[in-house]
């Protein structure tokens, strides 16, 4: 007598929200020709957030790497962009799109560096790396000339609209990564990943790649995060080495991340939508917000590393976007004497 | 002599596969005991338990009638129960002498110091200098022993010590052991070598996947009965 | 030219200050604290802070602030970074993150984006005569030698005192340490201590040469990490070279145009890293 099963993704729940995910998207869509500017601003600024920590969590949270030089990939991201589109001349979009190639061709020098190094000493590099690039251009007279920032002139082709463009842009990046990084983990490579979370030895042991799989993890993310680099460009309009390539970038999607909710696709979400109110709300105390959000940081980490997602789930035992296979038995094994 | 060890239903967990169940054993003073058993029938986490390596309940471990389970590895080591462990852990970097001075860190009262190691195994007082961890096998086995003393136990916890040396060499460790009942000190040793544990043992236990399958005067113990015991065969 | 490469040897002499800290805490926790280049520049507003209550001068109040950051480096380890251990990287990382966050802000708030500076009196105008027609301030001069003293002094403490016995024990195999009665966790803090202790002669000595301001620590941080892992880890002497291979490295950049200084250093670390990731003199560091 066989046991009859089947493999199943989602929950319930999951299904559900689905369905109110696309609705919410739509809406979210719509939401140009519904409000202000300076809301839509605002919400802008949330989309590249939530895009950010969703591919910080796929480094720290999935595959193991602690990389505290992610600024580098935003920083490239955006010179690319502004380089080909207004030092080139090539077509906006088009200089957008080829900016994620670029932020994988550079990803793969600093992988070929930094790969030589492990744990904390590798967190440390990539922040060294970063701060290289950033000096490269910031001694670069044609990137950055007589030290000044410069405006992406490009830019003016999307005239009045420009600002409902940036948003559906960073729409884009926002959904984007979360279903990205939910087909990913979902894929072989996802298997693979979860298989090295749970014991790196192990899986090395039954034939998974480990390096290989985490190389392509890091430059899929810095791909990604060069896009996102781009978008924030279009969103800020100017450029200059110090605040692309700044490791407060990397601080934020840091907290975010650990705020919200390490290794879940939720977590980012809610830690980018907690970020963002506090942000509003508090930075107007100038150091004490920073001082607040590095207390924030060290109490989450030390009282609730699964972040606030964890404490959720714990008590709802809520997951809306399913990773993890379960094994659902339709019909019991019959009891055959042989145990 | 009143037990100074008693071990009163251990269990013990790898995460969530339970390696001891139920094992009750004890150590009188001044007494030698080995535990025998295959590979995984619990011995080595036996010692670990004790040791504070593996978390139990306080009462599962009793130390001169008072209660050490679940307690810190190093404060079982401040109390007297130290263990040599499994692989002889030399530490790398140190020297032969300063593995030793690491044993005696805690400082307890004894007549254990590096004189006396040396007395015992002569050859670490000729390499003191050098790098603990490029003596050979046997030598690394005698220091990790003499890490042990320098400590000056109540209880010595021995595991494995015979593992991967030649015959000549387990011969010259077995060869102090007898010396330590002498100096008042309890021993209890894991071994898979049961000609050699018998022969050193005033009582043995034996381990079957994680419970105790015999207990016996070493010099009473039948060889039909041990090999039932330790391999678990059973008259059908 | 060789004026700068002078100057670039006696600044490693400050670099390799910075460095022990880091290599000590890596070596025996297992950590990286993200916060070390803040306890730098924190270590200096505190002499300033000491100076301006005593009025001494800032080499002389550097015993106080050094065992002040001491008992603060053994009272962090125990009271937060201890909790951060045995749970993966992350926690150490991200913990040590917040802290650099909030010294730097805390900096910023009582004293203000303002540059500060320490003034060690005669001790910084004078110049001492070296062969060869080298002339270099008594004040660089006397750091180097003062951090030369320094690792000594750690390396004297590490090799041949009971707790420097427990400091590589620990960091051998924390587990076996522990069954010789280590209590790891006041080790881990004395380990902390010392780094602490060392780290605020470093930040004292960089107040008195240069101007700082509360945004200077993570430049530290990458100086000091980019000394370990050019010098490899292991050996403080290594460290040593480390930290005047780098200085050096800046101070030649900085001849030939003032923004290469830090982008040399980092080159030179880069070529390193990607020649020899163990370092130059070091065990692994993998």
């Amino acid at each position: 007598m066989t046991v009859q099963y089947r493999v199943e993704l989602g929950t319930r729940a999951s299904r559900r929200f689905a369905v109110v995910g696309i609705v919410g998207a739509l809406l979210l869509a719509l939401v140009p020709f519904l409000a202000d500017r300076s809301l839509l601003v605002s919400l802008t600024q949330l989309m590249i957030l939530i895009a950010l920590g969703e591919l910080w969590n796929l480094l720290a949270g999935y595959a193991g790497i602690y990389s505290f030089g992610q600024q580098a990939y935003i920083g490239i991201g955006a010179y690319a962009t502004f380089v080909l589109a207004d030092l080139v001349g090539l077509n906006l979009w088009l200089s957008l799109v080829l900016s994620g190639a670029v932020a994988v061709l550079i990803g793969v020098l600093t992988a070929l560096l930094v790969f030589r190094l492990h744990g904390g000493y590798f967190a440390v590099a990539t922040w060294v790396i970063a701060e290289t690039y950033r000096l490269i251009v910031k001694n670069n007279a044609t990137l950055f000339p007589r030290g000044t920032p410069q405006p992406l002139r490009a830019l003016s082709v999307l005239g009045e609209n420009r600002f409902q463009m940036v948003y559906w842009l960073a729409l884009v990046a926002g959904a984007g990564t979360i279903i990205g990084a939910l087909f990913l983990l979902r894929s072989r490579l996802g298997l693979a990943l979860s298989a090295i979370r749970d014991d790196e030895e192990t899986a090395a042991a039954s034939g998974v790649d480990v390096n290989r799989v985490k190389l392509t993890v890091y430059l899929i993310v810095a791909a990604a995060t060069g896009l996102v680099g781009g978008v924030y460009l279009l969103n800020n309009v100017s450029i200059d080495p110090d605040s692309y390539f700044a490791v407060g970038l990397t601080a934020q999607m840091v907290i975010v991340v650990v705020v919200g909710g390490l290794g879940t696709i939720e977590g980012p979400i809610l830690g980018a939508i907690v970020y963002f109110l506090l942000d509003e709300n508090l930075s107007e105390l100038g150091a004490w917000w920073f001082i607040i959000l590095g207390v924030f940081l060290i109490v989450v980490m030390l009282r609730a590393p699964t972040g606030l997602w964890g404490l959720i789930q714990e008590r709802t035992g809520l997951r809306l976007f399913p990773v993890q296979r379960r094994l659902v038995i339709e019909k019991p094994p019959v009891e055959t004497g042989v145990s | 002599m009143p037990d100074i060890l008693q071990i009163r239903g251990l269990d013990a967990f790898y995460g969530s596969f339970q390696a001891l169940f139920a094992t009750s054993l004890t150590v009188a003073e001044e007494e030698i005991v080995a535990v025998i058993g295959a590979n995984g029938a619990g011995k080595s986490t036996l010692l670990r338990s004790i040791a504070g390596w593996l978390g139990s309940a306080p009462d599962q471990i009793l130390f001169d009638g008072e209660p050490i389970g679940g307690q810190r590895a190093e404060s079982i080591a401040m109390r007297g129960v130290v263990m040599v462990p499994e692989g002889r852990r030399i530490f790398p970097s140190l020297t032969v002498e300063e593995n030793l001075m690491m044993g005696a860190y805690v400082r307890r009262p004894g007549s254990w110091n590096l004189e006396r190691v040396y007395e015992l195994f002569p050859v670490l007082g000729e390499r003191r200098t050098t790098l603990g961890t490029r003596l050979s096998g046997g030598q690394q086995q005698m220091l990790a022993i003499g890490r042990g003393l320098m400590a000056n136990p109540r209880v010595l916890l021995l595991d494995e010590i015979s593992l991967g040396l030649a015959p000549i060499a387990v011969k010259e460790l077995y060869r102090v052991i007898p010396t330590l009942r002498e100096e008042g000190m309890a021993v209890l040793l894991v071994e898979q070598d049961v000609r050699q544990a018998t022969a050193t043992a005033d009582r043995v236990y034996c381990l079957l996947r994680g419970r105790v399958s015999l207990e016996a005067k070493a010099s009473q113990v039948g060889h039909s009965e041990l090999i039932a015991a330790y391999f678990g065969v059973q008259e059908t | 030219m060789t004026d700068a490469i002078v100057q670039g040897i006696l600044l490693g002499g400050l670099y390799a200050l910075f460095a022990a800290g880091l290599a000590i805490v890596f070596g025996v926790m297992k950590i990286v604290n993200l916060a070390h280049g803040d306890f730098i520049i924190l270590s200096a507003y505190l002499t300033l802070v000491v100076v301006d209550l005593t009025s001494l001068n800032p080499m002389v109040t550097v015993v106080v602030v050094a065992a002040v950051m001491g008992l603060f480096g053994y009272a962090l380890q125990r009271g937060i970074l201890n909790f951060t251990l045995g749970s993966g990287i992350l926690s150490p990382l991200a913990v040590t993150f917040g802290i650099s966050i909030i010294i730097q802000n805390v900096l910023l708030e009582v004293f203000s984006a303002d540059t500060q500076g320490l003034d060690a009196g005669a001790l910084e105008l004078s110049s001492v005569s070296l062969p060869f027609g080298i002339a270099v301030g008594w004040f660089p001069f006397l750091t180097f030698l003062l951090s030369v003293a320094v690792l000594g002094g750690l390396q004297l403490v590490i090799g041949h005192t009971k707790m420097g016995r427990s400091f590589r024990a620990v960091s051998d195999d924390e587990e076996t340490a522990r069954l010789m009665g280590v209590r790891t966790r006041h080790v881990f803090g004395l380990a902390m201590g010392i780094a602490l202790l060392v780290t605020a002669i470093g930040g004292v000595v960089l107040g008195i040469r240069t101007q700082f301001d509360p945004a200077l620590g993570p430049a530290r941080l990458i100086y000091a990490f980019e000394t370990v892992i050019i010098g490899g880890l292991g050996s403080l002497w290594g460290t040593l070279i480390g930290g005047v291979i780098l200085g050096v490295a800046q101070n030649v950049g900085a001849y030939f145009s003032p923004g290469w200084r830090e982008l040399a250093g980092h080159l030179v670390f880069l070529i390193v890293l990607a020649w020899r990731p163990s370092g130059l003199f070091g065990r692994s560091a993998e």
